[in-house]
């Protein structure tokens, strides 16, 4: 469709020249006939074979008569005239043809794969690529389709001025603004509050938001900045608790921490459930251990009380009598282990005493810092002025007396 | 004969007359030393708290100290850097607090708002079984929140002198329950600069409240001073010349010129960036400076002082603290208390102005047992400085060797 309009627009060109020309030549024949009368024959002969018949029937009817080869080469003309005309709708059908098979391609190039169509395959036109131009096209014209604009600066181009004239009948539908670049544009009233919240959207300064936080300043790691964000976000969630505890204050700090480290949760709830299941596994443990002790303990006992049978027995054997001394040792022993025990546990109780007998006698002693406060009577505290000067004077009494100043000073 | 001083230390309270400046003050007789924390009698949420966070035997300073800050006594507790003085008096705190009472039992002063957060956040960590309630309590953060957050009831405050001062004086945060005060990096806090601060706070907290002193540095007029607020302390100290870890080698670079340092810095970097880093200018201007002059060079590095606003020095200190940054230039409001476990190198880039603040910033790098190195850089007239620091805690200061990063 373009390619054939563009053939339109040359022919229409050149014919404008011709006509130019013509009326050129009509002119000056004007003058010379004007001047001489009877124009010669060849006068004529410079008249281009494109002009149209009715022009050169003006021109000839007048001087038909006067010269008799005229008419034979006018004739002459008018076929060359027709001939060419026969080419140009030769021209005009093939490119019509050429447009529809341009079309088709085009169309069909998304439905197949370029590479196994026969035709597409070997096409030096890309008409895959045509055809995604096109839906393109469509998107980005589609939704503007009924609202018309032009500009008023640049409208000398002929197609659309065409165009515009059909849209200009009513001019009072019509309006003109100032866009945000500074132009002048015409568009539908009705359009206008569309044009110009689009006209906002653009107009104003590209700030998108992504680019300029990950855009830090000067010499500031990306990374960092990252980081800082996520600390800020923290602390604000700091400062919206209630509680707060230890996770909430890390902040990813590098630490090392004790291999019983536990990080519980930030949720207060969660971190309630983490404490009480880490208080109940720490009860289990020592269950199971006390556990373990009570049955070795058994055990060994129940081991003694075998080794001492046979022991006995051999006894018994020898016809010696039964010992009594070893019995005593193993329960002096076993008193042992549990006056151990109370000894782990006695200091610890020991010091709770302690710590209470020594804390009931603590009298409350009074210190110059706390005379004059509520119910604590005594002398008042020494200025800051005294102490500053006391500290002076002792500063000065330090100094080494050749860095003094001179005494006519004092 | 310093026992004797002790012991009668409450008569002597009364006489104000006597001079202690000429009292040497030596560590109490009858410090008891319990070797496990299992044998402390301590609280089984407490313990677990404990082992979690990493402790499994207690240090010197935390056989000793515990007890007594449990038992209620007023502590005077020096012990070297990192060697867990915050996690003792914790501990102690932790003990003595009935978590059934939601009111502000125990009050932390410290000099800085990172050492504060810190201390919230030790507090939180050993406490996590026993679901303590701990807030930090600094300038620089929004009011209404501090407000809110006193409000619901917190067992512990750990905050700066100045916004905890505003706190109970608006009756934000009610003393009435208050039964220990710490200070930590007492000398500092007992300083010129903070000790009217301290003296406010201290006048709206019940008499005779327990009060604990923390410090690696305790000079002789701050331990004079004591007696305005502390009865019969007792005392745990450290003579000076023990006061330098074996852990945390020492060397200086001689420079000519004081352009010269940044050439230095630079060769070193590699060094810096195999563990993390912190060096240390004496003004905030020279920080910014040097940091600026780093990244013109195309060197990473991060930077921190007084002057940034409290959103910044937050986001720095958790970048470093989450590795994402590796070396920190600033100035000595990072000298005092904050523990960065992965610091093995600390450089001096200008000597301190005092000897306290010198074994304060060495004392970030070697944390809890590890190994650590400080390099000061010395020009011609800076040498005598380093060699006095050098004698005056008997420790050794040699001229950095080639392979500084194998010790590392």
């Amino acid at each position: 469709m373009d390619s054939k309009r563009k053939i339109d627009v040359g022919i229409s060109s050149s014919l404008v020249d011709l006509k130019a020309e013509l009326l050129k030549k009509h002119g000056e024949l004007q003058s010379s006939r004007n001047k001489q009368g009877p124009v010669p024959s060849g006068g004529i002969r410079g008249v281009p074979k494109s002009v149209r018949k009715s022009v050169l029937l003006e021109a000839k009817n007048p001087y038909a008569s006067k010269n008799k080869g005229i008419e034979q080469r006018s004739r002459r003309d008018l076929e060359e005239v027709k001939n060419e005309e026969r080419t140009i709708e030769k021209a005009k059908s093939i490119l019509e043809q050429k447009a529809k098979l341009y079309e088709r391609m085009t169309s069909e190039a998304l439905d197949h794969d370029e590479q196994e169509h026969p035709v597409l395959s070997r096409a030096l036109v890309n008409f895959t690529q045509k055809a995604i131009d096109n839906i393109k096209e469509a998107n980005d014209k589609g939704p503007q389709q009924p609202q018309r604009i032009e500009d008023v600066v640049d409208d000398d181009d002929d197609d659309e001025a065409d165009i515009d004239k059909g849209f200009v009948e009513d001019e009072e539908e019509w309006t003109e603004f100032k866009d945000g670049f500074g132009r002048t544009r015409r568009c539908l009233k009705s359009d206008l509050p569309s044009f110009m919240s689009r006209d906002d959207t653009l107009s104003r300064p590209i700030t998108n938001p992504e680019m300029t936080s990950s855009v830090p300043p000067l010499g500031v790691d990306p990374m960092i900045e990252i980081k800082r964000q996520k600390w800020e976000k923290d602390q604000e969630e700091v400062t919206r608790k209630d509680s707060v505890h230890y996770q909430d204050v890390l902040y990813d700090e590098v630490r090392t921490h004790g291999v019983g480290f536990y990080g519980f949760s930030k949720d207060e709830a969660t971190r309630a459930e983490q404490l009480k299941d880490l208080k109940k596994m720490s009860e289990e443990t020592l269950a199971t251990r006390e556990k373990v002790l009570k049955s070795r303990s058994a055990k060994d006992s129940a081991l003694e009380e075998r080794l001492k049978k046979v022991r006995a027995k051999k006894r018994a054997q020898l016809g010696l009598p039964p010992e009594e001394e070893e019995k005593k040792e193993v329960q002096a022993e076993s008193s042992n282990i549990a006056g151990d025990k109370d000894q782990e546990d006695g200091p610890s109780s020991s010091k709770k005493a302690n710590v209470e007998t020594e804390e009931v006698p603590k009298e409350k002693i009074m210190r110059p810092w706390d005379f004059g406060k509520p119910g604590v009577f005594g002398p008042q505290p020494e200025t800051f002025d005294e102490l500053d000067a006391k500290w002076l004077k002792d500063r000065r009494a330090d100094r080494l007396s050749e860095f003094a100043p001179p005494k006519s000073y004092n | 004969m310093a026992a004797a001083s002790a012991s009668t230390s409450k008569r002597r309270v009364l006489d104000e007359d006597e001079d202690l400046a000429n009292v040497e003050f030596e560590t109490s007789d009858n410090v008891e030393v319990i070797k496990t924390f299992d044998s402390m009698g301590l609280k089984e949420d407490l313990l677990r708290g404990i082992f979690a966070y990493g402790f499994d035997k207690p240090s010197a300073i935390q056989q000793r100290a515990i007890k007594p800050i449990v038992k209620g006594r007023d502590v005077i507790a020096q012990a070297q850097s990192g060697t867990g003085k915050t996690a003792t008096f914790s501990i102690g705190i932790l003990q003595s607090i009935d978590t059934t009472q939601r009111e502000t039992q125990c009050l932390v002063l410290s000099p800085t708002r990172e050492l504060a957060v810190q201390i919230q956040k030790v507090i939180l960590a050993l406490g996590d079984y026993m679901n303590i309630q701990c807030h930090a309590c600094i300038g620089g953060t929004n009011l209404g929140e501090d407000i809110r957050k006193l409000d619901y009831g917190q067992h512990v405050v750990s905050g700066t002198p100045g916004r905890v001062f505003d706190m109970i004086r608006r009756k934000c945060l009610r003393t009435r329950a208050i039964k220990m005060l710490v200070l930590d990096e007492a000398d500092e806090m007992l300083n010129k600069g903070f000790k009217e601060q301290i003296y406010d706070v201290y006048r709206y907290l019940p008499p005779s409240t327990q009060v604990v002193l923390v410090s690696a540095t305790l000079p002789h007029e701050i331990l004079e001073m004591t007696s305005k607020f502390m009865s019969d302390p007792i005392r745990i100290l450290v003579k000076r010349d023990e006061l330098t870890l074996e852990g945390i080698k020492q060397f200086f670079v001689a420079v000519e010129r004081e352009e010269w340092k940044f050439d230095t810095l630079c060769d070193l970097y590699d060094t810096l960036t195999i563990t993390q880093a912190v060096i240390f200018c004496n003004t905030k201007r020279k920080v910014d400076w040097l940091a600026e002059k780093m990244r013109e060079s195309n060197f990473t590095v991060s930077s921190m002082h007084g002057e940034m606003p409290q959103k910044e020095r937050d986001a720095i200190m958790k970048e470093f603290r989450n590795q994402a940054t590796r070396v920190l230039i600033t100035t000595d409001v990072w000298a005092r208390g904050i523990d960065v476990q992965q610091v093995s190198l600390v450089i001096n880039y200008d000597l301190p102005n005092n000897r306290e603040l010198y074994i304060h910033r060495i004392g970030r790098s070697g944390r809890f047992g590890r190994k650590g190195v400080a390099i000061n850089f010395v020009k011609e007239d800076d040498i005598r400085i380093l060699r006095d620091i050098e004698q005056y805690y008997s420790t050794q200061i040699d001229e950095m060797p080639m392979n500084v990063a194998d010790l590392i």
